[in-house]
């Protein structure tokens, strides 16, 4: 009976994790299709599609706009979202539980009604469409989460050694950098990890506040225009490559680190 | 210190919420809107069968995602949290969010790779003899439908498999002492300890999906459109800006009913 | 001759390489409220997993009431466990709680309601059945807890360190309740805890636990006065260790020299063996009195008013060892003090191990 339930078990496990692996396995092998189209029988392999991508100038431009959004939205907000966590932790403010549900309200809305309110706003004040009112649009969904992230790490302890602190006689500024900046790194790595993670991948937004200079998943939603093509499968392949590559990097040298 | 974050805020998120709604009272007019205050937008709205069908769509095809999801979801969390060892739990966990770094596009897009005519499952098909033709399986409901559960069931994999891990083994054993069967015990004491995980879950899934236009724009073909569809159509084709801020106040509405009903039956059954 | 509630028959139990229990022979009688003493790690708790029916002996037999229930799983066995988290089901509230069992059995909701109402007024609760586990204090829901395991009239309650959560007012007033109840009920009761002196209070037996064997077994006053090994010795409290060769042996009688005086103690050993002999500080004294003798000369390098005695560590220079002694509350010696130090050799306990 014990054996009937671990093969069943076994089978189910197999299947999810065959389905949930299909469209990427397929995505990734016929990336390397010596043909036009990624569909079986399977004539590879090729890396044309791969240096196909990286000659596509567009492509390219893209790839960097979304590492450049992907940054400076990221970094603004953590240092928001980071200033606002502090004083609401530190000081007692008159409506704080208010304040608290008004700064991680966004992160209860839908990203396309986010975009669309963005979208309709800039166009009634004139603010152009471009990679600045991207990164406006991604600091908007990701400061509420550095700010949850980081509020949630302000707790007794920590506001403790502050207060030892400034009894040692640090002002303000030096408790913040000298001591809670130190003492929350984790958290502050996280939250910006996080927030470049959403970011990079962010479509909705960046789709409809952008024009001529885009991001790369809005680049690849036009590649799709052309329907099923190798060219696609390549990037989605790099994409998660890099991706790959970039989590290992985490786990292996900054987290061994951390733990040793 | 806290000014410039909370001024962030109003600007562009509280203020555009707000233009949003006023938008949604005024009329789109040729060039120009009428700025003055009326419901024809919503009216338009009940009205129009292409508007509210695409609402009904929307939830129908969320409720089935999220049904089927928790239904697919529960098992593996399961297996993986009792039945595989400790030491490999978190590479199967991780395992299973792998497919899933890729750009979310990239993965609905590969699900037409899959299933349309020529794909992956249609030649699968034709190698076994079962049909003459290439089959499509894609551009309709079903496709977005599969679409929306292979991203969901490992969302609520993750969230189901959190609070079971969580569990004390202490429940399951005072359980078992007092003559409570595996099955008994799963039903009278995981389920219900497990709902928080649940519900999170399902609710994160209802409002991800409905508010999701990707999947539904690659892989749901056009003879049925979903709201966030809708609410494209009416800014890039008709730059009807008053009606698309309508078809998003009906959408955040949704969203709070089911939040409410999801936050009074969490305080129900207060852990 | 009645047959036993409990019979560990050769038990062993193996994690692996690591031996957490090895070659238990325990007998328990029906009715009796046995702990199971030891520090964490020495095996009473595993073998209350044992017989509760939660771990599979690697050897050995468990019979209760005379029935093998070795293979059988915790939930048919005629056993309920309290457990040291109390384990309450956080979604239901105290009668589902306290219900849960009878309801497994399948009793109808009448009796089922009957049966609770009477044991939460046991346990001295019964306004509380329509609380939430959350709502309830620490004391509160111990109570529930054993309230849920008793109204299924087991065949022995297990409790694996109940009073460990409670801080030390309410855990002494907890474990006058728990020998009340148990006198109540009479269903036999098997306790686990590594603190020694809740054991004394509550226990009819005594069974001391290290290292995965039995140390020793005893009602409370043998177990201390007259500890079977070093170990249990230097569990039961405070202790003075000595140690001596034995000169001469007669009948259960022998003489040990130790570096100060000799000893006649009760005991069997083989002359020119080497052996020990515990003293309690209790039974130190700074006065010759009948029955005494001279033991040591000492210095005092250690005084503390501890409420109801005064203790101190007395230095004796010719063996360079350290003597605890008890004091009473007026009688004051101060570091640097020279002291005598007596002792009625009755008191004295033979260790051979």
């Amino acid at each position: 009976m014990k054996a009937l339930r671990n093969v069943s078990a076994a089978l189910y496990v197999m299947l999810l994790y065959g389905f949930i692996f299909l469209p990427v396995l397929v995505l990734i092998t016929f990336s390397f299709q010596e043909s036009r189209l990624p569909v079986p029988p399977f004539d590879g392999p090729s890396f044309k599609w791969y240096q196909a991508i990286l000659h596509d100038r567009r492509l390219m431009e893209a790839l960097s706009n979304s590492v450049v959004v992907a940054l400076l939205s990221s970094a603004a907000s953590v240092v928001l979202g980071f200033l606002a966590a502090f004083s609401l932790a530190r000081f007692t403010l008159p409506g704080s539980r208010f304040l608290q549900g008004l700064l991680t309200a966004p992160l209860t809305v839908s990203y396309l009604i986010i975009a669309m309110g963005l979208l309709i706003t800039f166009n009634e004040f004139g603010v152009p469409k471009s990679l600045l009112a991207i990164g406006i649009g991604h600091v908007v969904i990701n400061m509420p989460l550095c700010f949850a992230i980081l509020y949630s790490q302000m707790g007794e302890h920590q506001h403790n050694v502050e207060r030892a602190a400034r009894d040692l006689g640090a002002g303000e500024w030096q408790v913040i950098f000298l001591i809670s900046v130190p003492m929350l790194w984790p958290a502050l790595f996280a939250s910006f990890f996080l927030s470049i993670t959403f970011s990079w991948d962010e479509f909705i937004i960046a789709f409809m506040v952008s024009k001529f200079d885009v991001t790369l998943p809005v680049e690849i939603w036009s590649m799709l225009r052309s329907g099923l093509n190798p060219k696609t499968n390549a990037v989605g392949s790099l994409v998660f490559l890099v991706s790959f590559v970039l989590v290992l990097f985490l786990e292996l040298i900054v987290f061994r680190k951390s733990r040793s | 210190m806290l000014t410039p974050a909370l001024l962030w805020t109003l600007a562009f998120f509280i203020m555009p919420l707000v233009i949003m709604a006023t938008y949604s009272l005024w009329e789109r007019a040729g060039m120009t809107l009428v700025h003055s205050l009326s419901l024809t937008n919503y009216e338009k709205f009940f009205d129009k069968s292409y508007f509210i069908g695409s609402l009904v769509n929307s939830i129908e095809v969320t409720v089935i995602v999220t049904v089927v999801s928790v239904l697919l979801a529960y098992p593996l969390a399961w297996i993986l949290a009792e039945r595989v060892p400790r030491r490999w739990q978190r590479l199967a966990l991780i395992l299973a969010i792998l497919p899933f770094w890729t750009s979310y596009v990239v993965r609905s897009y590969s699900w037409l790779l899959v299933l349309s005519e020529g794909g992956i499952i249609s030649n699968f098909l034709l190698d076994l003899g079962l049909t003459q033709n290439p089959v499509s399986f894609a551009n309709n409901r079903g496709a977005t439908v599969v679409g929306f559960v292979h991203f969901f069931v490992m969302l609520l994999t993750l969230t189901i498999y959190a609070n079971l891990a969580q569990l004390s083994p202490s429940y399951r054993k005072a359980a078992a002492d007092l003559g409570a069967g595996p099955m008994r015990i799963f039903i009278y004491v995981i389920l219900p300890l497990t709902m928080p995980g649940i519900m999170v879950g399902a609710f994160l899934t209802f409002v991800l999906c409905i508010g999701d236009y990707i999947t539904p724009q690659i892989l749901g073909g056009n003879r049925e459109l979903l709201l966030p569809q809708t609410m494209m159509l009416q800014i890039s084709r008709r730059s009807d800006f008053p009606m698309a801020s309508a078809l998003a106040m009906i959408l955040m509405a949704v969203v709070s009913l089911v939040y409410i009903a999801c936050a009074r039956w969490l305080k129900l059954d207060r852990i | 001759m009645t047959v036993p509630a409990v019979q560990f028959l050769n038990i062993g139990m193996r994690f692996g390489s690591l031996a957490a229990l090895t070659n238990i022979n325990l007998s328990i009688d029906e009715g009796a409220y046995v702990v199971l003493l030891g520090p964490s790690g020495g095996g009473k708790t595993t073998l209350l997993n044992i017989l509760g029916g939660f771990l599979q002996p690697t050897l050995g037999q468990v019979k209760i009431y005379g029935n093998d229930v070795t293979d059988i799983p915790a939930a048919k066995r005629p056993t309920a466990t309290v457990f040291q988290d109390y384990a309450l089901f956080p979604h239901m509230n105290v009668a589902s709680n306290v219900a849960f069992g009878l309801k497994m059995r399948k009793l109808p909701a009448r009796e089922r309601r009957e049966r609770v109402d009477r044991m939460l007024d046991m346990v001295g609760l019964g306004h509380a059945d329509d609380l939430k586990v959350h709502q309830l204090s620490g004391g509160q829901r111990q109570r529930i807890a054993l309230a849920r395991s008793l109204v299924v009239k087991p065949g022995v309650l297990l409790l694996d360190e109940p009073l460990g959560a409670l801080d030390m007012k309410l855990r002494r007033q907890m474990q006058g309740e728990l020998k009340e109840i148990q006198a109540r009920v009479g269903t036999t009761f098997v306790h686990v805890t590594h603190d020694q002196e809740e054991a004394m209070a509550i226990a009819d037996t005594i069974v001391v636990m290290n290292n995965g064997s039995i140390e020793d077994v005893g009602i409370p006053e043998r177990v201390y006065l007259k500890p079977g090994s070093r170990f249990t010795a230097n569990f039961m409290g405070e202790n003075n260790i000595i140690k001596g060769r034995v000169s001469k042996s007669a009948g259960d009688r022998v003489a040990v020299e130790t570096g100060h005086a000799t000893l006649q103690v009760a005991g069997t050993a083989a002359v020119d063996d080497r052996v020990f002999v515990s003293i309690r500080p209790e039974h130190l004294h700074v006065n010759p009195g009948e029955g005494r003798i001279s033991l040591a000369e000492g210095r005092v390098i250690d005084s503390g008013f501890l409420g109801t005695h005064r203790q101190c560590t007395v230095w004796v220079e010719s063996v360079e060892e350290s003597f605890k002694i008890r004091l009473t509350q007026t009688q004051i010696l101060a570091p640097g003090d020279t002291v005598s130090l007596y002792v009625d050799p009755v008191d004295a306990v033979l260790l051979t191990d």
